[in-house]
């Protein structure tokens, strides 16, 4: 018999016991749908939980700092330090930087120094990894490789101070006016880092008096000025972005005239992993090295953990109605064998091989099992909508999660496609499954059946 | 004495003999007592015969017929179709012998009652693995042969009982089976339906040459068989060839 003549009997028996047919493919139904309804509850748990790491910041970053003094194996986190932090699998990117605070160094720009910023951090990076450290640029353009080129942080503009105006009125209040602009253009105008010489005059106080000495040190061209964004560093907010080897020169330039620190290693590695799956391992290599790490890895490991369980229990929960549909196939099935045992009997007798007789009802089962699987799968994607429009996403419940409404947008059930494949795919493996045993006594059934009158 | 004719018999009619019973013997062992069914029977039936097994309700015509068509296995003996001992075949091999050589016709007609007239012709050709098409075409010629035409996607339970078994007797002959059994294949139907049944049968299986076994309990039947064998509590009492 061919496959096809198999199928075409098995779906006409199906159909001459339609009504016990549908009672049972809606027990199927019913399974699939609880299976189904709970994953989906687990992954939207899982995907809400990802969604507020991810506010918390990059999952896939480690940020790789010198281990303190007392540890034993401590090594310097230098240039060869990093080549062996690059030459780790799983790496997608090692972005290293040099930091170093003006501390009583100002910057200052405009005429005869008129605007000042008494606080900034200076960020060195590698020429080579300025594209990897990912910095947009908001305005302007990228630092092209000539001396003194800078990038400032995309709210440097708004920390000077403009010295020929009162106290409390000179400075340019960003955070509550959406289009204040700073005093003055930072893209055309060339900034200095300079020291600003104390002159004993008389007592008179001459703090941000344009009078004042100013010793410039080294000027500075602002190219291009970029987006804020933490993740990819605090000097995008209102810091000075360079290349190494300006950072290098203009360290030893300070350093003349201040006690500034020269170090030769960096502040910190950010290290960029290519999945989120490899934090783990890649974190403990690093370690390993000799340095000092931190990364999302420690807060979402438990909270991964704790999901996990919660999504066992979802999916235990839908496995145990499932387990009903099947055991409601299998007696589905032994009823229409015991009803068709005289058919049966025909069939053997007219030559229908055991291994056919077999097939039609690990195919029937099978079905059954199909049609179930796919009309639950259906349903699902309507409860799943229904739960998604009308109940809000609260069931995440973990102490952690209770974030505010509308923080975590993730749904509340998520049926991504291969859920519903494996939905049916369960559906029909469980419904075969469940027909062994019958198609087992069907083959069984004697040809004299047959013969009875 | 018996043993010495067998094996002569064996010699002599080697390849002629269609079916070969040789001492077949059949004990049912109930709980406290066995009852013999089969007396050690041994008959010859050649190709291309009529062959009526006649006897009353238990005298072990339809156990012999059991046996013959491979559906129960002997206490001992033998049976052999064309050079095969189906005593000795395995289920799923008997089930195959029957669906290559055998044809069958039931007292109860025995149609699959979610098939049309059509398909249930058709039947054993689809367990051979034919094509849809040309089983399709050639249960519509028997269909027509047996004079259904009309009825061919009518289902079993919208036909009269002649013409349910005029299904049957298409479906038995669809596969050019060497041999057809009919087990009583009359016997719930009118006397008038029963003449046409009959000359249905026997003319088909002369027109190939096949051979019928026909199991009754009705001295009619007789009539239109080549040769007549009867059955007394599981013994041959009487073994008759009419002339031709």
């Amino acid at each position: 018999m061919t496959w096809r003549d198999i199928l075409g009997l098995s779906v006409r028996n199906l159909y001459r016991r339609k009504s016990r047919t549908l009672l049972t493919v809606s027990g199927v139904v019913i399974g699939c749908c609880a299976v189904v309804i709970m994953i989906s509850l687990g992954i939207g748990m899982k995907k809400s939980q990802e969604q507020m790491l991810e506010g918390m910041g990059n999952l896939m970053r480690i940020t790789v700092t010198s281990a303190p003094q007392n540890v034993a194996k401590r090594r310097l986190l230098d240039k060869k330090g990093v080549d062996k932090i690059r030459k780790l699998q799983n790496i997608k990117a090692v972005v290293p930087k040099k930091e170093m605070d003006l501390e009583e160094l100002n910057l200052i720009a405009g005429d005869q120094a008129r605007f000042q910023c008494n606080y900034t951090t200076i960020v060195g990076i590698p020429e080579k990894d300025l594209e990897a450290a990912g910095y947009e640029i908001k305005d302007g353009k990228m630092i092209s490789g000539r001396e003194n080129e800078v990038l400032a942080g995309e709210h440097l503009a708004y920390q000077f101070v403009d010295s020929r105006r009162p106290d409390g009125k000179n400075m340019v209040d960003y955070w509550s006016d959406e289009n204040a602009q700073p005093y003055f253009p930072i893209l055309q105008t060339p900034v200095e880092v300079a020291k600003k010489e104390e002159k004993a005059a008389d007592g008179i106080q001459e703090q941000n008096s344009a009078k004042a000495s100013w010793k410039g040190i080294q000027k500075l061209t602002v190219v291009g000025v970029t987006k804020q964004d933490f993740d990819k560093g605090d000097e995008t907010e209102g810091g000075i972005i360079m290349g190494m080897r300006d950072f290098d020169r203009i360290q030893k330039e300070i350093r003349k005239e201040t006690n500034i620190k020269l170090s030769r290693e960096y502040s910190r590695v950010l290290v960029d992993v290519d999945d989120i799956s490899h934090v783990d391992s890649v974190e403990k290599e690093i370690k390993r090295l000799g340095y000092q790490t931190s990364s999302m890895e420690s807060l979402r490991k438990p909270m991964e953990e704790s999901v996990k369980q919660k999504q066992m229990m979802l999916a235990g929960l839908g496995a145990v109605s499932l387990f009903v549909a099947a055991i409601g196939i299998a007696n589905t099935m032994i009823m229409s064998i015991v009803e068709r045992t005289r058919e049966i009997g025909i069939l053997k007798a007219l030559g229908c091989s055991l291994s056919d007789i077999r097939k039609e009802f690990l195919i029937e089962a099978g079905m059954i099992g199909f049609i179930g699987g796919i009309a639950g799968a259906l349903v699902s994607c309507g409860v799943s909508w229904i739960m998604n429009t009308y109940m809000g996403s609260s069931l995440t419940g973990d102490g952690l999660m209770m974030m505010e409404e509308g923080t975590s947008g993730a749904a509340l059930s998520i049926i991504p496609p291969w859920l519903i494949g494996a939905a049916v795919l369960f559906s029909v493996i469980m419904g075969v499954g469940a027909g062994f045993f019958p198609s087992n006594r069907a083959v069984q059934i004697s040809a004299l059946e047959a013969m009875k009158a | 004495m018996e043993e010495k004719i067998d094996t002569a018999q064996k010699i002599t009619v080697k390849n002629r003999a269609m079916i070969r019973i040789n001492r077949l013997r059949k004990v049912y062992k109930l709980e406290d007592e066995s009852v013999v069914a089969l007396h050690g029977v041994s008959a010859e039936i050649q190709r291309g015969e009529i062959c009526c097994i006649f006897g009353t309700s238990g005298s072990g015509k339809s156990t012999l017929l059991n046996h013959l068509a491979g559906m129960e296995k002997p206490t001992s003996g033998e049976i052999f179709m064309g050079k095969t001992d189906i005593t000795k075949l395995r289920e799923a091999d008997m089930v195959s012998f029957r669906r290559k050589h055998i044809g069958f016709i039931f007292q109860a007609y025995n149609l699959l009652p979610g098939l049309t007239a059509l398909e249930n012709v058709a039947l054993p050709m689809m367990f051979q693995g034919y094509p849809k098409k040309e089983r399709n075409k050639r249960a519509e010629d028997l269909l027509k042969r047996v004079g259904l035409e009309k009825r061919i996607h009518h289902y079993p339970s919208q036909m009269s009982g002649g013409q349910q078994q005029r299904v049957g007797i298409a479906r038995a002959f669809v596969t050019d089976p060497k041999v057809v059994f009919a087990d009583e294949p009359t016997g719930n139907l009118d006397t008038k339906t029963t003449a046409q049944i009959m000359e249905m049968i026997t003319e088909m299986a002369r027109q190939n040459n096949q051979t019928i076994v026909l199991v009754t309990h009705d001295p009619h039947m007789a009539s239109y068989a080549d040769r007549i064998i009867t059955l007394i509590d599981g013994k041959i009492v009487k073994d008759e060839q009419k002339k031709k």
